[in-house]
């Protein structure tokens, strides 16, 4: 029997090791550069609403020439497929995530206060749903959010924003206040009106189309770009 | 849950590495030996001992006569070679089909009531006289110059008690045999490290030569769980008999041509191993056993386990996976989610979680230790129609005979020959 080299275990030990450590730094360095890429994203959408908002005040009446509502919207849309990709592979706990998270969902809010301001303004007939989940025992989360996803893709006057009920940021719960949400999600505020959750996709086209009729008998809208 | 999920799938990914860098540093440890050993091909040796080939045979009439040919053909004295071909009780027309080798001097054909092969092989042993024996399975070949180059090897090893052969998929023409090819072409090297490492625990069947002193001291063939070869080479390490191997003395074996037919041999195996080495625990991770005692054996063990591990959580994993495709197809139809969204081809999306770029190292790894195999067994390192067989479909039909093997061990079920 050939005596056992402990020598060959220690230096395999040590280059296994070697290997986890380089696997798990360079993982670490792939999650930082998207860390760093969102942080940026989340920035230029910051910027991109504080300048228009100066605009707004700067202009007024004439904004309406100007207001990129897509782009915005496109911007919003790309960074929360980014957001929830990096929350797949780093977990819902990560704090960096969930810093992330939060400034995700004020952008949100204020995306959606200059939007619905213009709206009015610009009489674009938006229609704008408030939908507010939770990753905890929520079994028609999922349903309404394919729902919402699918309807805010075909619908380009549809404007959908989602919130975490759980999330731990005073916007947020000031926003659940005054639109009186109930406790229990999934919630769906359309045009400030509470819904229970659709039963299918199609019920749902069904009551926004409702009110996009209603809402375009009221008003003529302005042009936008 | 999750948790102890995470925890038991990086201590699989740690032990799959260290295995694998164990084997490489190994064998470049060793290159120049291997090297060297591949170049040299025998013309003669001191001297020629007499040694009696077994061939046990039970239903074999397709195949049999090919066997025997091939050892008619060996590059050995005749007078120093003779050839037992032992039928086991057959049903079929085995025991016509070797009459034809009747009036040959190097042949002795024996036919007993069905016992099993180690029965055969028992009978064989007994029934011979020569110091060296060996066995060849009646679906194998023997290359010509095999013989020699293992009794060459007993000649410059004195202390070595058997040695076994590199085995190859003779002729392959589907694709489990293409599988197999690659998987066997991987062995060969593998075998040969294990040897270095004085680590081997299965002497095949197909020509194994062992020294008739090995019977002797631990006795014959035992029916072993169906793995009688496993167990012989499990009892000589407990017994601290050397086991050698010569990567170039080449056998042919024809491998099964179905899914089926090597998910049946494959289950044997595992199960075979699974219980041989509970029979053998006491060689786990006792320092006197070696190589055998703290790595060959413990490794196997663990990635058992592991394999039937990571099949519940894969299987746990594209459940949800699924079950949210059909809830979201059920929601907004097919049409939709099938749908191709080409802002998803950015590098942002490319998975980088720690487990996947350790399963990417291990991939890498493998595929370095199939290369150099190849290039050990055919002169060249590159791709082939085999290998990408291999690792397309071998990594989800393996699984299965694991899992199967698991079943029988907890639920004391066995495992039939065929």
């Amino acid at each position: 029997m050939r005596p056992v080299n402990i020598k060959l275990y220690i230096i395999t030990f040590l280059l296994t090791v070697t290997i986890f450590l380089a696997a798990f730094l360079s993982s670490a360095y792939f999650t930082r550069q998207r860390t760093e890429e969102l942080k940026a994203m989340e920035d230029k959408i910051a910027i991109d609403i504080l300048s228009f908002e100066t605009q707004y005040e700067l202009l007024k009446d004439s904004s309406c020439k100007t207001f990129n509502k897509k782009s915005l919207r496109e911007e919003l849309d790309v960074l929360a497929s980014k957001l929830e990709f990096l929350e797949s592979q780093v977990g819902k706990q990560n704090p960096e995530v969930f810093r992330l998270k939060r400034y995700y969902s004020l952008l949100q809010i204020k995306d959606y206060l200059l939007t619905k301001k213009m709206s009015d303004e610009c009489k674009l007939n938006l229609v704008f749903i408030l939908y507010f989940y939770s990753d905890e025992n929520c079994p028609e989360c999922q349903t309404q959010k394919y729902m919402l996803d699918e309807i805010s893709k075909t619908n380009p006057a549809v404007e959908v924003y989602s919130f975490d009920y759980e999330l731990d940021l005073s916007a947020v719960q000031t926003l659940i206040t005054l639109h009186n949400i109930p406790k229990q999600p999934p919630v769906i505020d359309i045009n400030g009106i509470i819904y229970p959750p659709f039963s299918s996709l199609e019920a749902m086209i069904a009551q926004i189309a409702d009110l996009t009729t209603a809402t375009s008998t009221k008003s003529t809208p302005k042009k936008i770009n | 849950m999750a948790s102890i999920e995470t925890a038991l799938l990086y201590f699989f990914l740690f032990v799959s590495l260290y295995l694998e860098i164990f084997l490489l540093a190994t064998y470049f440890g060793r290159r120049t030996d291997i090297k060297k050993e591949g170049i040299s091909c025998p013309d003669t040796l001191k001297e020629y001992p007499s040694v009696t080939i077994v061939v046990p045979c039970y239903n074999e009439e397709k195949t049999v006569q090919k066997t025997v040919d091939s050892l008619l053909a060996i590059d050995y004295p005749r007078e120093k070679l003779g050839i037992f071909v032992i039928d086991d009780g057959s049903k079929d027309s085995t025991w016509n089909v070797i009459q034809k080798y009747r009036d040959n001097p190097q042949v002795t054909i024996h036919r007993k009531e069905n016992g099993g092969k180690y029965t055969a092989l028992n009978y064989g042993i007994e029934h011979s006289t020569t110091d060296f024996i060996g066995c060849l399975d009646a679906d194998s070949l023997v290359d010509a110059k095999t013989l020699k180059k293992i009794m060459k090897r007993f000649e410059e090893d004195p202390v070595a008690m058997a040695v076994t052969p590199a085995i190859r998929i003779y002729k392959p023409s589907t694709i489990v045999q293409f599988i197999q090819s690659t998987e066997y072409t991987f062995t060969i090297l593998i075998k040969k490290i294990m040897a270095f490492l004085g680590a081997i625990y299965v002497t095949p069947g197909p020509f194994t030569i062992f020294k008739r002193d090995v019977f002797k001291r631990i006795g014959m063939f035992r029916d072993a769980h169906n793995t009688e070869d496993m167990e012989i080479a499990f009892r000589m390490q407990a017994h601290h008999l050397k086991i050698e191997n010569v990567h170039n003395a080449w056998v042919y074996t024809v491998g099964p041509n179905t899914i089926k037919k090597l998910y049946k041999q494959r289950l044997r195996w595992t199960h075979g191993f699974i219980e041989n080495a509970k029979d053998y625990r006491h060689l786990f991770f006792k320092r006197e056993y070696g190589n055998l005692g703290f790595l060959t054996l413990p490794i196997t063990a663990i990635l058992i386990v592991g394999v039937v591990t990571s099949v519940f959580i894969f299987v746990k994993q594209l459940a949800t996976f699924l079950f949210y495709k059909f809830l979201h197809v059920k929601t907004v139809g097919l049409a939709s989610v099938a749908t191709i969204s080409f802002d998803r081809f950015n590098w942002f999306y490319i998975n980088t979680k720690l487990s996947i770029l350790l399963a990417v190292a291990i991939f890498v790894l493998m595929l370095t230790i199939i290369l150099t195999a190849h290039r050990i067994v055919t002169g060249r390192a590159r791709p082939t129609k085999s290998l990408l067989y291999f690792l397309v479909v071998y990594p989800f039909i393996s699984p299965l005979w694991v899992l199967k093997s698991v079943y029988n061990t907890i639920f004391s079920k066995k495992t039939s020959w065929r």
